[in-house]
């Protein structure tokens, strides 16, 4: 185990990578002067910068804790949701990215509500698109928000630079950096700083994986014959949970990629179309890298603790601070924890983005109120307040956090995927059908959750939620006239 | 009007399937049970009810539903692809590399049936059969989605003459404001 003095190491990484954060934070203000920048980074990103924050967004503090502990706990189960990854974002590029793209350049749209609210020609969908997204953000938020206060907590501790510290002042430091960038320079922050993040996951990954391989004699078959030895299901196909479970996350996770707002919204700020062709590829085999450190370290943690070699860990998501202190040189540790945070943040950069979107953009024009000039300053005081109210739904109402964040992906998953994908490319899909699946997504998802409602064989309430949201949008849309689309929105549907 | 049914369709028999497995009913300890010595890990308990392997009586169904969802996925996918309401050759594309994902799929399922009663599994590249098929071709085999996505860009996806028509119809908005 680490002494104090490389606990040190680790602390000055962390710290090292947040000036880092404050410094683009800096340097993105003098690019934020209106409300283009601020939400979209005035379409005029690159590919590499586009790809990458692609795939920072979508991995968050659960593909460096969650995932691993999730191997740990429950043996190849959770690797359902990585093998949807490649699927699920073909169908987001070809389904979602292109026309997305369009109608945001053709209507200067600043955020998803804005283009949906285009496609349907209704402020009742921009209005339920927008309360989707803020239910779901403050949920994801608070989960990102306490996870990186509590790895900080736990360092700091550990480190002996202080005996005991309040999880609300770990909140505070780690809040202050997040909104400061985020507030300053929008999303062109929020790209830039994904950019940085999203190659140090990358490099974190690639090393962590092969620290892993060799932390155990023998390397991955000792490990896997030592989880044979005790129990064979959780190192066979569907690990320790059902297989129905598991293919449920199949479907969630390959269809829901397209419905993900702090994703899709990034198909909005890129400066070509014809850029797609590149920023699909790099972004998915970016993803496939980052997967090695989720199963390597759930695998060795499994094997160690089984053989003896570690202690039971408190937690399943110890899983992987556990293996970095123990096993990792100071520096990769500080490297990996630096990591942790960029992953966390790099996701919540984005939802505080779209949160502050839904409030000062989406919200007031679903009730017929027109951009005003004070909209870049509103902007930034909302991605304040989003931020202080998840904050402090994390700490004092953990319960409903944790509702909220579990149903996250589902809930995004079945309220947007059918109102986008399906109703994107399909022009008869009406106003009427969006506004009733969104409706309907909520009140299953979280309805499920609320009332603790378990599917048989483990099947995931989320892929209930879209299976269901899906039926009732192409149903719903069969069964109502649609209004004539504009014709601009026509001409773009035949592209 | 033929692809919203299509979609509607296997979605209303991926939900049916689903019935099925409710039906049929799920034996203890088929969502795992704890490890005997460290409760924060799970175990698959392969011998549930007197020595039957907790997924044996779903088996035909689960395989059934992974080739619903995958078709599921294959049509949406073929969706996006069309234009001016024809997929012309993705059509073809798209399907080969759906069925090559299905017989991969269903490998895995075969070679599951078998392993739970094993008494020594062998270990393929690090990994039980099973799971070595897998990790090393249903995982591998979705890149064909992609080689296709990057492969085509240019003469389906995006076309310069759809640029152009793009162009044409910002030009046109643009004027119209």
């Amino acid at each position: 185990m680490m002494e104090s003095r490389q606990y040190l190491t680790v602390l000055g990484c962390i710290g090292l990578y947040m000036l880092l954060c404050v410094g683009v934070g800096v340097w993105a203000l003098k690019r934020t002067k209106s409300t283009k920048a601020f939400f979209v980074a005035g379409r005029e990103l690159g590919v590499l910068v586009t790809s990458i924050a692609l795939f920072a967004s979508l991995f968050s503090g659960f593909a460096f804790v969650g995932g691993p502990g999730l191997i740990y706990r429950a043996g190849m189960s959770s690797m359902w949701m990585a093998y949807a990854g490649i699927m699920g974002g073909c169908l987001s590029a070809v389904l979602v990215a292109k026309r997305l793209r369009m109608v945001a350049e053709l209507r200067d749209s600043l955020s998803l509500p804005d283009a949906v609210a285009a496609r349907y020609d209704s402020a009742t969908t921009r209005f339920l698109t927008a309360i989707a997204i803020l239910v779901g953000v403050i949920g994801y938020l608070a989960v990102q928000i306490l996870a990186m206060s509590m790895v900080l907590q736990s360092l700091l501790v550990r480190s002996d630079l202080v005996s005991s510290i309040p999880l609300e002042l770990c909140v505070l430091v780690s809040c202050a950096v997040l909104v400061f960038y985020c507030t300053t320079g929008g999303i062109i922050a929020g790209v830039y700083t994904d950019l940085f993040q999203g190659l140090v996951m990358l490099v974190a990954a690639v090393l962590v994986f092969f620290t892993a391989r060799s932390a155990v004699d023998g390397g991955f078959t000792a490990m896997t014959e030592t989880i044979l030895s005790d129990d064979r299901e959780s190192v066979g196909p569907w690990g320790s949970l059902s297989l129905m479970c598991c293919l449920s996350w199949f479907f969630l996770f390959v269809v829901g990629a397209c419905g993900q707002p702090h994703v899709i919204t990034k198909h909005m700020m890129f400066r070509r179309i014809r850029d797609l062709k590149l920023i699909i590829p790099i972004s998915l085999v970016a993803g496939l890298v980052t997967t090695l450190l989720t199963f390597s370290i759930g695998m060795v943690m499994r094997t160690l603790v089984l053989t003896g070699a570690q202690p039971e860990l408190m937690t399943p998501d110890a899983a992987a601070p556990d293996f970095l202190l123990a096993f990792a040189h100071p520096l990769l540790a500080g490297i990996v924890f630096a990591a942790v945070f960029a992953a966390i943040m790099s996701s919540a950069d984005s939802f505080l983005n779209i949160g502050a979107a839904a409030l000062v953009h989406d919200i007031p024009r679903a009730f017929g109120r027109k951009s005003s000039a004070s909209e870049l300053r509103d902007a930034r005081l909302a991605t304040i307040l989003i931020a202080v109210v998840a904050a402090l739904f994390g700490l004092y109402w953990r319960d409903l956090v944790a509702l909220l964040g579990a149903a996250a992906w589902g809930v995004f998953a079945a309220a947007i995927v059918p109102v986008v994908a399906i109703g994107f490319n399909w022009k008869r899909a009406t106003a009427a059908a969006a506004n009733t699946s969104i409706v309907f997504s909520l009140a299953v998802n979280l309805g499920l959750r609320f009332f603790e409602v378990d599917l048989p064989w483990g099947i995931d309430r989320g892929a209930a939620a879209l299976a269901g949201s899906l039926i009732v949008f192409i149903s719903v849309s069969l069964c109502t006239r649609p209004r004539p689309l504009a014709p601009d929105i026509d001409a773009v549907m035949d592209l | 009007m033929r692809w919203p049914l299509l979609l509607l369709g296997l979605l209303t028999a991926m939900s049916a399937v689903a019935i099925a497995a409710a039906v049929i009913g799920e034996p203890s300890g088929a969502l795992g049970v704890e490890n005997a010595r460290f409760s924060t890990m799970l175990d698959g308990d392969p011998g549930s009810e007197g020595g039957t392997p907790r997924h044996e009586r779903i088996l035909a169904v689960g395989w059934l539903f992974g080739v619903l969802i995958m078709a599921f996925a294959a049509a949406l996918l073929l969706w996006g692809y069309r234009r001016q309401g024809r997929v012309g050759r993705m059509g073809w594309a798209v399907a080969v590399i759906f069925v090559v994902q299905a017989v991969c799929f269903s490998a895995v399922m075969i070679a599951y049936g078998s392993y739970t009663g094993e008494s020594a599994p062998a270990l393929w590249w690090a990994l039980p059969e099973p799971t070595a098929l897998l990790v090393y071709l249903f995982w591998p085999s979705q890149l064909g989605f992609l080689v296709l996505y990057v492969v085509t860009f240019d003469r389906w996806f995006w076309t310069p003459d759809d640029e152009s028509r793009f162009q044409a119809i910002l030009r046109r908005h643009g004027d119209g404001q």
